[in-house]
């Protein structure tokens, strides 16, 4: 009895032996999940370049993950995959081809990630946009939503814009840009009627005669700054530049020699917009409301009658003088008596007041103006006009050498491209 | 040191109580990272890496007791459970003090210092029917869990074990008063999604999902009034308030944490050993229920199998900061409630 007691004590003994784990933490499983080919564009019904892949590391072996299954799904759009469950390779990679639908332009596609066992890892999302004709398509990437700047260049069917300090050269489609790397920061661009470029950048004016491929610096027209100045080449290729605390200058050799033409202007007026009529008559509208005249040639210039609180000048090929104020809301006013006379056209009552820029293009024989806050009218004669675009959002409108409308959310986060078929 | 008393029978009871002084020999720290990954309180539970220096002695208090039984002359099986409860923080960084419990067993030998001698046994001419004090030994399984008012189905029932005597005063033969000295081990299951490991705290994701046992020891002191039917065997129900002291509080078990994005997949899991004393209230109380059979078995000595419900009153949740700002559908209340089924011994006392 008394050894069945002794084993009983000894079994037990060592059976409760037993050390509770460790306070700790361990990685089961870890994986790293690389995406490619999302933000894509490309016309509707159309593949897109690049195809989509997803590429998985597992990072507690340390090694690419082959053979998990990736699950490539429509979710948006229309479009369709070649390939819709694809087993990742050697290196770890699954990819297929996509071909985008005609629905919407955002368009999505799912990549559905499932370990060994079927349990799902990830949902990994890919992007791309469909353009169409005759809508509106938007775009939320860069670097379009940015695009501050831009010129067509009908001479050589280019086109030139500037978005984040960079400037871009527009692309086989009107939808796709690509980056200018010999120039250094650029915040305004513009292009005289020979298809010379002028490039605004830290403190220089830079011109290219071959397109961008190449960069000449100009002399400096203030040569003491080195900061944002404001660009406008005028129709008879003249350089005009004002800056903060500097007055207006004027290059009439292509950016060689300037001089300081302020006699009459009013102090501190920065650059808007610069006119030349036929008789040769040059016209100035500063930001600070204010309407110039010059008749020799830009050296002098007078103060001119125009609406109260004027924001914009246009001046058409028939020397149609086209004021915007800000009565009744916006109020585009005409005068087609060398601004002796204007009449009010339209009044529109936008959200928001903001400062005008790009907004007057013309197409043919159709003029689309843009007014910021309120959207964009359609007018053969700036007469009479129509709502081409009701939308309160935009602030900005540019156009390409195709007449591809560009119009720019102002909360900077959409852009929206709008080609019309012939 | 120690005082001790022991019962003068062949299987002997003894219960002892006193302090204990230790030198600090040894420390070596051979797992973990320097930061325990927990969401519980990243302040408190690291690794002593930073101050990794432990105090060099210690001292505290002890609590033992247990039974032995003589095999032969100079041989005894001997049954014990001890609890120890350090009072030194014994690293200042990590604000933790040494405890254990302990179940130990084994067989002495008194042959070196003692004639050989036939042991002594109890033997007493005494009435039974006379006597007015008695004391049980008593051991037993406890089942237990937390009665919350909210989200109740995240916890479940814990097992348990509870030991230690009852003294009880018999008034008359139908009715007594009786006071034991428990030590109880509470607490309850968790499984659910909660950034917390021992009460359902939601959030949004990610969130672990929690698997953990929690231990509560108490020391339970529950004043019975007995009322008794029936003689040899007789039947008796008891109530009466109980006070419970916590004498220690531990979470323990797995947590698993599913993290996914699109760049990312982690699954972590996390073995969990906390300390949660600081969030358990020092004193718990509530109200006892019980009944069961007492039936001779030798001698003067009686045997009881006893069923008894122990309802706590009070919400033992105590959190460390007055959060104005916590969550409005987090737990805030534990409350402890157990199921003892429970065997005694009862001897008189001498």
């Amino acid at each position: 009895m008394k050894k069945q007691i002794i084993l009983f004590c000894i079994v037990t003994f060592i059976s409760s032996c037993a050390k509770y784990p460790d306070p700790s933490y361990q990685n089961l499983e870890d994986y790293r999940f690389n995406k490619s080919g999302s933000d894509q564009k490309a016309f509707a019904c159309n593949y897109i370049n690049d195809s989509i892949s997803v590429q998985i590391e597992n990072l507690i072996a340390y090694y690419c993950a082959q053979g998990l299954q990736v699950q490539f799904n429509v979710m948006a759009g229309g479009g369709s995959v070649d390939q819709s469950t694809v087993i990742t390779d050697n290196n770890g990679f699954a990819y297929t081809n996509w071909k985008l639908g005609e629905e919407t332009c955002q368009q999505l596609v799912r990549a559905n990630v499932l370990d060994y066992t079927g349990k799902l890892l990830s949902e990994i999302d890919f992007r791309a946009f469909s353009f169409r004709f005759n809508t509106w398509d938007t775009v939320t990437i860069r670097p379009d939503i940015r695009i501050n700047d831009m010129v067509a260049d009908t001479i050589n069917n280019l086109t030139f814009m500037t978005s984040g300090g960079t400037l871009y050269r527009q692309g086989d489609n009107y939808f796709d840009w690509d980056e200018i790397k010999n120039i250094d920061f650029t915040h305004s661009i513009e292009i005289d009627n020979e298809g010379t470029l002028y490039a605004g950048t830290r403190g220089e004016l830079v011109k290219s005669t071959d397109q961008g491929k190449t960069w000449l610096t100009c002399n400096k027209p203030m040569p003491d700054y080195s900061g944002h100045f404001f660009l406008v080449v005028s129709s008879d290729n003249y350089i005009w530049v004002t800056a903060i605390n500097y007055a207006l200058r004027c290059s009439r050799d292509g950016g060689f020699t300037w001089t300081c033409d302020s006699t009459g202007l009013a102090p501190m007026e920065l650059l808007g917009d610069v006119f030349r009529l036929t008789d040769g008559t040059l016209l100035f509208h500063s930001l600070n409301c204010h309407l110039y005249k010059s008749e020799d040639d830009g050296k002098t210039w007078t103060a001119m009658e125009a609406p109260e609180l004027s924001i914009k000048l246009y001046v058409t090929e028939n020397d149609e003088i086209i004021i915007i104020n800000q009565d009744y809301g916006i109020s585009i006013y005409k005068s087609t008596d060398m601004g002796e006379h204007y009449t009010r056209k339209i009044s529109v009552m936008p959200e928001f007041g903001t400062l005008i820029d790009h907004i007057f293009h013309k197409y043919g024989d159709i003029y689309y103006v843009l007014v910021p806050g309120y959207g964009i009218l359609k007018t053969p004669d700036l007469e009479k006009f129509e709502i081409y675009w009701r939308n309160t959002g935009l602030n900005n409108l540019f156009m390409d050498h195709n007449g591809v409308l560009i119009a720019r959310d102002w909360e900077w986060d959409k852009i929206y491209y709008r080609k019309n078929s012939e | 040191m120690y005082a001790k008393f022991t019962t003068p029978t062949r299987l002997q009871f003894e219960l002892s109580a006193g302090v204990y002084f230790s030198f600090l020999v040894n420390y070596d720290y051979t797992d973990g990272n320097p930061y325990n990954y927990y969401p519980l309180s990243s302040s408190i539970y690291y690794y002593p890496g930073y101050n990794p220096e432990p105090s060099k002695h210690d001292f505290g208090y002890f609590l033992s007791t247990g039974v032995s039984y003589p095999l032969d002359n100079y041989f005894r099986l001997y049954l014990n459970s001890r609890y120890f409860y350090g009072k030194r923080d014994f690293i200042k960084t990590v604000n933790g003090k040494n405890g254990s419990t302990e179940l130990t067993f084994g067989i002495g030998y008194s042959g070196l210092f003692r004639k050989n001698e036939k042991l002594n046994l109890e033997n007493s001419d005494n009435d039974s029917s006379e006597q007015k004090m008695f004391l049980k030994f008593r051991g037993g399984w406890n089942i237990s869990r937390n009665i919350g008012e909210q989200h109740n189905n995240s916890y479940s029932v814990r097992n348990g074990f509870l030991t230690g005597l009852s003294l009880v005063y018999r008034f008359n033969e139908k009715s007594s008063l009786q006071m034991d000295v428990l030590f109880e081990r509470k607490g309850y299951n968790m499984q659910d999604s909660s950034y917390s490991f021992f009460r359902y705290v939601p959030g949004d994701y990610p969130i672990d999902e929690v698997d953990t046992k929690i231990d509560i020891d108490y020391l339970v002191i529950p004043i019975l009034y007995n009322v008794c039917f029936g003689n040899p065997v007789s039947f008796y129900f008891n109530t009466g308030p109980y006070a419970g002291l916590n004498l220690n509080a531990r979470c323990t078990g797995i947590a698993i944490d599913e993290y996914s994005s699109d760049n990312r997949y982690t699954l972590i899991e996390t073995h969990v050993y906390d300390d949660i004393e600081g969030y358990i209230k020092d004193i718990d109380w509530g109200w006892v229920l019980g009944g069961g059979i007492q039936f001779p078995v030798f001698g003067r000595y009686k045997m009881d199998i006893e069923f008894r419900y122990n309802y706590g009153l009070k919400n033992i949740f105590d959190p460390l900061y007055n959060n104005q700002s916590a969550n409005f559908y987090e737990d805030k209340t534990i409350k402890n409630e157990s199921f003892n089924l429970m065997v005694s011994l009862q001897i008189p006392v001498y």
